[in-house]
């Protein structure tokens, strides 16, 4: 079973930390930290798409830059599968980030400053290929045009610049430009939440058709609970930098456990006529500062079913029920 | 059912940009009532006119944009009076901003100047309309943000923007719309700078000062999950032009437009299943510019026959209520006529 498992493994994070100093006074000494990933254990599986969710602030996209050695982690390992070698990717020469990067690529969540608007679209996609030893020009614009294909456009488009295009567009071309070094992974950062939801809906199934295509592994990133539960297989939640639940996409709305995320569940507005729907169940007060974060349990200042052991204690991250779904809270914490 | 007096009505509202060489309409007969006590969705994708729509009814669309024809009347107390008409930087127009209509817009942090106390801010409104000591206007922000939730008003009034989140800071700019009282509150993507669970407090909030203080409510907002959950009429935007128009319950359970009808389809909703398709609307937004004759949706629509783009299209009453500007609605009508 364990051995079975660790194959699927195509990148495991383990008890990855990402903190920033807070410098202040007049020496601009360290005065705190904060504190944006801590203590972060992720599996993500071959050919899976792990969606992580949490509000603004929770951590999500440090975690992603993280993941693609954009940050620098404190703290923890960060394994990559390499053809069935496991290297820490923290760890690695230059040589074989060059590697890793090649096999693992990142979408980011607004389509307007993430493509250069002084270069044409064939400029943009031509330096990533060039770089990562596509050394025939027609051989590099061959793949340039099949990675356009694969996002639906045509190769009329090659020689336009980036205002040329609209929103959905763009974010489109944000896809190809991922594709066309054939990577493994993409991590997608927000992809879809600066588009409009008729647009929205075309690229999400444009990416699932992509990933059954040509056997991806996404890790999805976003805000919005519905759209990462059903782009996802497992679902990652997140709050103040700490996982507090792990669970299987179709399973989450159904039978969730954390109340952050009975919470995040309740407050997400269903397009249907209130009549006999399910009350919300109201959170009071704003997300605290990650400088100065309550003690135990981060959820503890705003949880309604709080404990006196949930402001001591810090509830670790535990399987209940099933192997698969996890939870870090004390109304679940088996006795020791 | 009581009858509906309405607060403000809205009648073959046009309004047209120029980029100097040419004009283009950006709304086109735009006619829709915001019954007093009630809120009025209008919910739209981006470009679609829904915030034109509003800006023409406080007169402050840019120098470009200029209302070609049409009627905005308020009831002010009873008499009605044209928006419309009033000079833009008159006496009167200022009277109504702010005083009669509030406004509330989407980025808190762009709309409250960061080098003012919030409290001044809020001040500012009201003594700019009423004559008032400076204490007693300081004592009605204090009453009004404990009624809008602000924890310790007494200090937070002195704080500046930077120190608020940013729920807080979208109820200091609900505050400032609502320090002088006003019946009617517009509200422009009031929460898509907001997390979901700050999203529902503010909602919530807004759902109160309407049902409970019996303000009218104008929401603009792309989310059709929050129109469910808050709005009482909802006014469907496409390209300058209402395409639907209905009660909550008309638009939600007998959505009669395509444009309408695929809006609701691709949202994924929760428990959806992942291996079933989200379903789309193909192409993009067309450029208002190209537009000639006929419906606007046509060229995405997957119903759409000859006539959708030679004919001019009728609003069609489905109910008293329900109104739907499409062919396909016709037609069937006629078939169930004979």
């Amino acid at each position: 079973m364990t051995t079975s498992k660790r194959e699927e493994m195509i990148f495991s994070i383990k008890n990855l930390k990402t903190h920033y100093p807070v410098l202040g006074g007049f020496f601009r000494k360290q005065i705190g930290t904060v504190k944006a990933v801590d203590d972060v254990t992720i599996d993500v599986r071959r050919g899976e798409t792990l969606g992580i969710v949490g509000e603004s602030g929770c951590g999500k996209s440090t975690l992603a830059k993280t993941m693609m050695l954009l940050e620098k982690p404190t703290e923890g390992k960060m394994l990559y599968d390499f053809n069935g070698e496991q290297k820490d990717v923290t760890k690695l020469n230059a040589g074989d980030v060059f590697d890793f990067r090649s096999r693992v690529q990142m979408v980011f969540q607004d389509p307007y400053s993430s493509l250069n608007p002084s270069k044409r679209i064939i400029e943009s996609f031509d330096e990533p290929l060039r770089v990562h030893g596509y050394k025939n020009p027609a051989e590099r614009k061959q793949r340039i045009i099949e990675s356009l294909r694969m996002v639906n456009l045509s190769e009329d488009y090659l020689y336009r610049f980036p205002h040329e295009f609209s929103g959905g567009q763009r974010q489109r071309i944000s896809i190809a430009r991922a594709l066309c070094i054939n990577p493994e992974l993409i991590i997608c950062d927000e992809p879809v939440s600066a588009l409009d939801v008729s647009i929205q809906a075309q690229v999400l199934n444009l990416m699932k058709e992509i990933q059954k295509e040509l056997n991806l592994t996404y890790v999805f990133i976003a805000h919005d609970l519905s759209v990462v539960q059903y782009m996802s297989d497992r679902v990652v939640v997140m709050y103040l930098g700490k996982i507090v639940e792990i669970s299987e996409a179709s399973n989450l709305h159904v039978n969730p456990l954390h109340p952050y995320t009975e919470a995040l569940l309740s407050a997400v507005p269903v397009p249907v006529v209130n009549e006999g729907k399910s009350k919300r169940i109201p959170l009071t007060g704003d997300v605290p500062s990650p400088i100065n974060r309550p003690s135990g349990c981060p959820f503890s200042n705003r949880c309604p079913k709080r404990m006196d052991i949930c402001t001591q204690v810090e509830p670790p991250l535990q399987s209940y029920g099933e192997e698969d779904h996890q939870v870090a809270c004390h109304l679940y914490t088996k006795p020791i | 059912m009581r009858k509906l007096n309405s607060i403000l009505k809205v009648e073959n509202l046009t309004v047209s940009f120029s980029d100097g060489k040419e004009s283009t309409k950006i709304l086109k007969d735009v006619s829709f009532s915001v019954f007093s006590g009630k809120m009025l969705a209008i919910v739209g994708e981006s470009g679609c006119g829904k915030s034109v729509t509003v800006h023409s009814i406080m007169q402050l669309l840019p120098k470009n944009g200029k209302i070609d024809s049409g009627k905005v009347l308020f009831n002010d107390g009873g008499n009605e009076v044209d928006l419309v008409s009033m000079k833009k930087y008159g006496k009167q127009m200022r009277a109504m901003r702010g005083q009669k209509i509030g406004m509330v817009f989407q980025d808190p942090m762009a709309s409250l100047n960061p080098t003012h106390q919030v409290g001044k801010q809020v001040m500012e409104n009201l003594m700019q309309h009423y004559k008032i000591p400076k204490k007693e206007a300081r004592d009605k922000v204090i009453e009004l943000f404990k009624l809008l939730g602000i924890p310790d008003p007494e200090q937070r009034i002195k704080d500046y923007p930077h120190q608020f989140s940013g729920g807080m800071r979208q109820r200091v700019m609900i505050a400032i719309s609502m320090i002088c009282n006003p019946n009617l509150l517009i509200a422009d993507e009031p929460t898509t700078a907001l997390d979901v669970t700050i999203q529902a407090q503010i909602m919530d909030l807004m759902k109160e000062l309407q049902e409970k203080h019996d303000k009218s409510i104008i929401l603009i907002t792309h989310n059709m999950g929050l129109v469910a959950e808050v709005a009482d009429f909802v006014a469907v935007m496409y390209m300058g032009r209402i395409v639907e128009y209905g009660t909550v319950r008309d638009i939600l359970n007998n959505p009669s437009h395509p444009y309408t009808q695929s809006l609701l389809k691709s949202v994924p909703v929760m428990g959806l299943d992942k291996n079933q398709k989200l379903a789309t609307i193909r192409g993009t937004t067309p450029n208002p510019k190209d537009y000639v004759k006929g419906c606007e949706f046509a060229g995405r629509c997957d119903f759409a026959m000859e006539s959708c783009l030679t004919r001019d299209i009728p609003d069609i009453n489905l109910t008293n209520s329900h109104q739907v500007r499409c062919l396909l609605v016709e037609e069937s009508k006629e078939v169930i006529a004979k």
